[in-house]
């Protein structure tokens, strides 16, 4: 593992968001996404394996050396930060040339490296620029080039988005992975857009309070969330409180539905996940049980709709379709799209429809 | 009562108040400018005649040109000291999350103000007028006594701008490029303080010019500066009197020109549409 952070702990005096046991891996040419809500402990990861903080316990290793005692500027890592950093009074070139001279690369070596960095984000042509002169998604370019100029053993982007607009920032998604393919280089991606991770990662990681939630292909953590936690955060969902009944049937404030199978005991308090997109509109056909309500809020989306379904019962469901002129009365929830989760046990209401 | 209206632009009423605050500063500015020049001045509202012969006088007096020297290297001495202590204390005081460096760093905040001059001077008078420390009447004390007067004022700029231009954000950003404690401080601290080092230090020299209180209580008769001298010549000739203290505005007003050029020149070069 090029990256390996082997149940790290650390805690602010302050007593800011911290960090328990946790564990990550990432290996050589992965891009890892840590995503999580405000205060989960996500950029104070990225300031442990940089070296900006010390852990408390546990090891952290990059290439397989303990990086315990070794400063920041020995770890050999690149580092993009949310504000880009980069040095107002230096040109762009001067920037990016900056790691070189520190590592005495001088000359028309140099020069030619810098030069090349500059040209693979684009802006070869800007060189002799202030950074000041440039548009954020620039600059973020320029600090991508200066990041990887020095060819470090591993990249760490500390939400590098954030301070972009929509439409730059998803350039700047592709921008980013292209750049990490070319190099093969292991990156951690901190994030709080779940989309931006969902598109970018190889791997997601989730945490919250400090803890990791869950780590796995972003399809799995979309398809397969671990727990209620996870589920409420990563993507739209429908989230009800329930009791396992057998293994492929679950009581909740909608009736008894037929899920998809689960190894939840009899009785047991479980969470249900339904997401948006496997609701059907329909009256309940074959094994699909069917709810009877009606919309009470409607929001076109272009390509489809996303409404709110208030059943009978009181419940209120987040529906989506391709149809732009349904107007059902019964909706149907297949059993593969009801999936019974571990239950939220933080006591938290998580999301507009959570139960 | 008049409220400043959303565009920015003044009210009547308003207006009024800057005018009159404005003519308030001036009249007495542009009364001893004319006093300067004019050739006898009692029990007249304006004075009578015109002449040069005020500051003729004044370039020929012995005692006001070895004070507006001594002012002088004492000014220099003062921003170059003020500097060289200055930038690593902010730098020091900035990077201070807690603890008795950030209480340090407080305390020079609030000392103009918790401290007046005269206090200062009252106490150096006690410490250096004894046989242990018989320093009161050296140049360098008086120096060393501007210093403290002006250190904190150039405190605040440094500091203020550490934290505008996200200084700890760009030295870990050169820390993980590889940058050793060295390196960071003078390739990205020192060039990215320049604007505010040279607006401060004007400030300060601005300051160390027309110090009167502290310095009229350890200057000795050697080292006497300009305001020390210049309060003499109020018990002589007004002309004269005028002529004087225009030489010290011109000096005040051309630090102040100079303060102003390099902090726009600072500004606008850090807001310059991205």
């Amino acid at each position: 593992m090029m990256i390996a952070v082997d149940q790290v702990s650390f805690s602010y005096d302050a007593g800011g968001a911290g960090v328990q046991g946790v564990s990550l891996e990432i290996a050589e040419g992965e891009l890892m996404a840590v995503i999580g809500p405000s205060g989960c402990g996500k950029s104070t990861i990225l300031k442990l394996i940089a070296g900006f903080l010390t852990p408390e316990a546990g090891a952290i290793r990059i290439g397989g050396s303990d990086m315990g005692a070794t400063p920041p500027r020995l770890r050999d890592l690149g580092i993009v930060f949310q504000n880009y950093a980069l040095f107002p009074h230096m040109t762009l070139a001067g920037n990016v040339g900056y790691p070189l001279r520190l590592r005495g690369v001088n000359g028309a070596d140099a020069a030619e490296r810098t030069k090349h960095a500059l040209n693979m984000v684009g802006l070869g042509h800007l060189a002799d620029r202030m950074p000041r002169s440039l548009s954020g998604g620039q600059q973020q370019r320029v600090a991508l080039a200066r990041a990887l100029v020095f060819r470090p053993r591993a990249l760490l982007l500390d939400e590098p988005l954030s301070a972009l607009d929509a439409a730059m920032r998803g350039e700047m998604r592709d921008e980013i992975r292209r750049l990490q393919q070319m190099h093969g280089i292991a990156t951690l991606h901190i994030t709080h857009d779940q989309e931006e991770a969902l598109s970018m990662a190889d791997t997601v990681t989730v945490m919250r309070d400090g803890r990791v939630l869950q780590t796995g292909t972003p399809k799995d953590i979309y398809r397969h969330p671990a727990s209620h936690a996870v589920a409420a955060f990563v993507g739209q969902a429908n989230l009800l409180a329930g009791k396992a009944l057998d293994a492929t049937h679950v009581q909740t404030a909608l009736g008894v539905l037929r899920s998809a199978p689960h190894a939840f005991a009899k009785q047991a308090s479980v969470s249900v996940l339904i997401r948006p997109e496997g609701i059907r509109i329909g009256n309940g056909s074959g094994d699909a049980s069917g709810i009877a309500g009606q919309i009470t809020r409607d929001r076109f989306l272009g390509s489809l709709r996303r409404f709110d379904f208030q059943t009978a019962s009181g419940v209120t469901l987040l529906v989506e379709t391709d149809d732009p002129l349904a107007e059902p009365r019964m909706i149907e929830l297949p059993p593969d799209a009801v999936q019974v989760i571990a239950p939220d046990l933080s006591g938290r209401k998580e999301g507009p429809h959570a139960d | 009562m008049s409220a400043m209206p959303l565009s920015g632009k003044p009210t009547g009423a308003s207006s009024a108040v800057l005018v009159l605050y404005a003519a308030y500063l001036a009249i007495p500015i542009g009364l001893i400018i004319l006093g300067s020049f004019g050739n006898s001045w009692s029990n007249t509202l304006l004075p009578v005649g015109v002449t040069d012969r005020w500051y003729l006088q004044l370039w020929t007096n012995g005692t006001f040109v070895k004070a507006f020297w001594t002012s002088l290297w004492v000014c220099v001495a003062t921003v170059v000291a003020a500097a060289l202590l200055g930038l690593p204390l902010a730098y020091a005081i900035a990077n201070a999350r807690s603890g008795p460096l950030s209480l340090i760093g407080r305390v020079l905040y609030l000392s103009p103000v918790a401290a007046p001059a005269v206090v200062l001077g009252f106490g150096y008078l006690l410490a250096f007028s004894s046989e242990t420390l018989p320093f009161l009447g050296a140049g360098w004390l008086t120096v060393a006594a501007h210093v403290v007067i002006c250190l904190p004022y150039l405190l605040q700029t440094l500091i203020a701008d550490l934290r505008l231009q996200g200084m700890a954000e760009l030295e870990q950003a050169a820390e993980s490029l590889g940058a050793p404690f060295h390196r960071r401080f003078l390739d990205i601290v020192v060039p990215g303080m320049t604007h505010s080092l040279a607006s401060g230090s004007i400030l300060v020299a601005a300051l160390s010019i027309g110090e009167f209180q502290l310095t009229n209580l350890i200057a000795g008769f050697l080292h006497r500066t300009y305001p020390i001298v210049l309060l003499q010549a109020f018990y002589g000739a007004t002309g004269f009197a005028c002529a004087a203290t225009v030489v010290l505005l011109l000096l005040a007003v051309l630090s102040a020109i100079a303060g102003a050029a390099v902090g726009r020149g600072a500004a606008t070069g850090r807001m310059a549409p991205a």
